[in-house]
């Protein structure tokens, strides 16, 4: 086919995936979705290969590959009907964690099944066992697990698995707003498909999706054949699994043959009793995260481009789960750091194009209660923003979604103080968070939150002990921290202490009384270069603006600053520092 | 020579079978082959190539 008839169809395909995305944001009841947009929308065709993705959450995109496949297998494709929605969130069954659930809609044209339209949606609660299933030690206790089953069956509710699912969760209300948002996406997607159909003719259709599949192939096995043949590897820690005060090692080795591609865990730490465990789906979405990073961005997104590499994944470690074991956060704690180890291996490769580690955690905070102006059960997810790291030639980002999750996003303060009894009283970013370079690793956000009305709460984070580390002399950016005060307390303190857990990072099941407060601190970012040599100026900006302190200007830069209003290089004591004759070093 | 094999998921049972290479789970339809008499499963013929000429070489004498 033609250059533009290949690029119109690429790009009808994308939009249909973000018509969903809207769709999804405007009807959906939860935080989670409207503001958050913790969702991924993607088009198969019947031989269940990506077709069409959008910007959503990469890790979850990846993971939606092996899901909808493994759906459909066990279901078997001659059980599905035109009218038909599955739903799945089965982590052992290439689902990348529990609460993501996955539904799925054959789309038929002329009678004849064409592919399936998708959404992966990450559920607040899914009736763990406390709100978020952080003290999950095997899966059972995670909450509602699904396998693949009919919601909606031919146009009709499937009213006994509508009970199960609403009787199982501590929201019911939101989870029927939500899912009727996803069923709307789904019928969304189904109406433009067809006039996609309608346009070209399905023979056409079928002929540009493989082409355009074979054309982002050969781009990412010329992308491979680029790299220098041999073994690059590369290994990272998670600070603990919120049970034993044990770090616990992820190594990755890429092993470039030709023009494909081996990602192998093998030497990775057996897996956890605590939930951080990834599934073989999350490390899957965490690995083709790594990959689109790094490689030619301009290769039409589909499964085409994932063909020349294939993943190792040991089972029974960290990165690939045994039944029963816990995962419930593995996804969204340990995806990023598979994605920042497999960065690290790829920085020997092409130090040009890999950016330092990351914060790498959503500093996942989840509520519980009840509305005291309303009497309704309210449930809520709130991400602190990490930084990102510095490259060859940027800065890197200011409080965003860690890059796994890319796309997801805080809810904005106006909308978490009229949704939940909760007040903002403090949001900005972390000074010298960001860690020093000659490009300064992104800066973390901080948040302090107060209860109105008695919460059960959940926090789970990491990079609290191991911080991220910077690239060629970049040194780490700042670690994550959480404090608590209770009503009528003065001081903040370290929550771990307060609630008698060795491990702060990790809490559970917390009852928060009317006035207490916690204060949330995002890790940052490395650096890229040694910082000596980032740019004065650009040091002065960054103490301008307060990205940098004074001290950290000295101590991790060599720049003397004086002035205490406006504030100005000092030249002479900055040359000495720099040059060594200072008498700071 | 490998073979595909189809079973039943057998929901009495948990599911564990993996990929002997890349660890996916395989449900209903996987890839087959013998080595050293012990039958070994495998996503896809693509797999058991990556097992021979890649893991077997460089693990195969470790595990």
């Amino acid at each position: 086919l033609d250059p533009v008839t290949l690029t119109v169809v690429n790009n009808r395909l994308i939009n249909i995936c973000r018509q969903m995305g809207i769709t999804m944001q405007k009807t959906a009841l939860t935080t989670l979705f409207n503001e958050a947009l913790d969702f991924s929308c993607v088009i198969f065709n019947r031989d269940v290969e990506l077709i069409g993705q959008a910007e959503f959450i990469p890790c979850q995109i990846g993971s939606a590959i092996l899901t909808v496949r493994w759906c459909i297998e066990e279901l078997g494709l001659e059980n599905f009907k035109p009218g038909d929605v599955i739903i799945h969130n089965d982590p052992f069954r290439g689902g990348a964690h529990l609460p993501e659930h996955t539904t799925i809609k054959p789309v038929y044209f002329d009678g004849e099944l064409f592919g399936f339209a998708c959404n992966v949606a990450h559920f607040i609660d899914t009736g763990a066992c406390e709100v978020g299933g952080f003290s999950a030690q095997e899966v059972y206790q995670e909450g509602l697990r699904l396998p693949p089953v009919k919601l909606v069956s031919e146009g009709k509710d499937m009213k006994d698995i509508w009970k199960i699912i609403l009787t199982n969760h501590r929201t019911p209300r939101y989870t029927i707003g939500d899912l009727r948002a996803i069923i709307g996406s789904l019928f969304v997607a189904e109406r433009s498909t067809i006039e996609l159909l309608n346009d070209y003719g399905v023979q056409t259709i079928n002929q540009a999706t493989k082409e355009l599949m074979d054309i982002s192939e050969e781009i990412m096995r010329s992308e491979i054949r680029k790299m220098p043949k041999g073994e690059y590897d590369y290994e990272d820690y998670m600070d603990d699994d919120g049970y034993t005060d044990k770090a616990y090692k992820i190594k990755v080795t890429l092993v470039v043959r030709g023009d494909e591609l081996i990602i192998d865990f093998t030497g990775t730490d057996l897996q956890a009793l605590g939930p951080i465990n990834a599934t073989y789906g999350a490390t899957v979405g965490a690995c083709y995260n790594a990959i689109l990073l790094v490689n030619n961005p301009t290769a039409p997104i589909n499964s085409g481009i994932y063909r020349p590499i294939k993943i190792i994944a040991p089972i029974g470690t960290i990165v690939n789960v045994k039944h029963p074991g816990a995962s419930i956060v593995g996804s969204h704690e340990t995806g990023p750091r598979i994605t920042g180890a497999i960065l690290g291996a790829f920085s020997k490769i092409f130090p040009d194009r890999t950016a330092a580690p990351d914060g790498a955690t959503p500093f996942s905070f989840l509520f519980f209660g009840e509305h005291p102006d309303t009497g309704n059960k309210f449930v809520g997810f709130q991400y602190e923003g990490v930084g990102w790291g510095a490259r060859k030639d940027h800065d890197g980002n200011n409080s965003v979604g860690a890059v796994c999750a890319a796309r997801a996003r805080m809810t904005p303060t106006e909308v978490m103080e009229t949704r939940y009894p909760i007040l903002v009283k403090e949001h900005r970013l972390v000074q010298d968070s960001g860690g020093p370079g000659t490009h300064r690793g992104g800066l973390a956000s901080t948040s302090t939150y107060k209860f109105l009305a008695p919460v059960i709460f959940s926090v789970f984070t990491d990079r609290m002990k191991i911080k991220p580390f910077g690239l060629f002399r970049g040194k780490e950016g700042g670690g994550a921290k959480l404090f608590y005060k209770r009503k009528g307390e003065k001081r903040f303190k370290d929550a771990g202490r307060i609630f008698g857990k060795k491990i702060g990072s990790k809490l559970w099941g917390i009852r928060a009384e009317v006035g207490d407060e916690i204060k949330i601190v995002a890790p940052g970012s490395g650096g890229y270069g040694d910082p000596k040599e980032r740019e004065l100026e650009l040091v002065l900006d960054d103490v301008k603006e307060g990205f940098v302190s004074k001290e950290s200007a000295v101590k991790d830069y060599y720049v003397a600053i004086k002035g205490g209003i406006r504030y100005r290089i000092d030249y002479n004591l900055t040359e000495q520092l720099r040059s060594g004759r200072g008498g700071l070093h | 020579m490998g073979r595909w094999k189809n079973i039943e998921i057998d929901y009495q049972k948990d599911i564990e079978n993996y990929c002997t290479l890349c660890g996916a789970i395989l449900l209903r339809r996987f890839w087959v082959n013998e080595n050293k008499g012990k039958e070994l499963n495998f996503c896809n013929p693509e797999c058991e190539r990556l097992f021979k000429d890649y893991w077997l070489p460089k693990y195969g004498k470790k595990s």
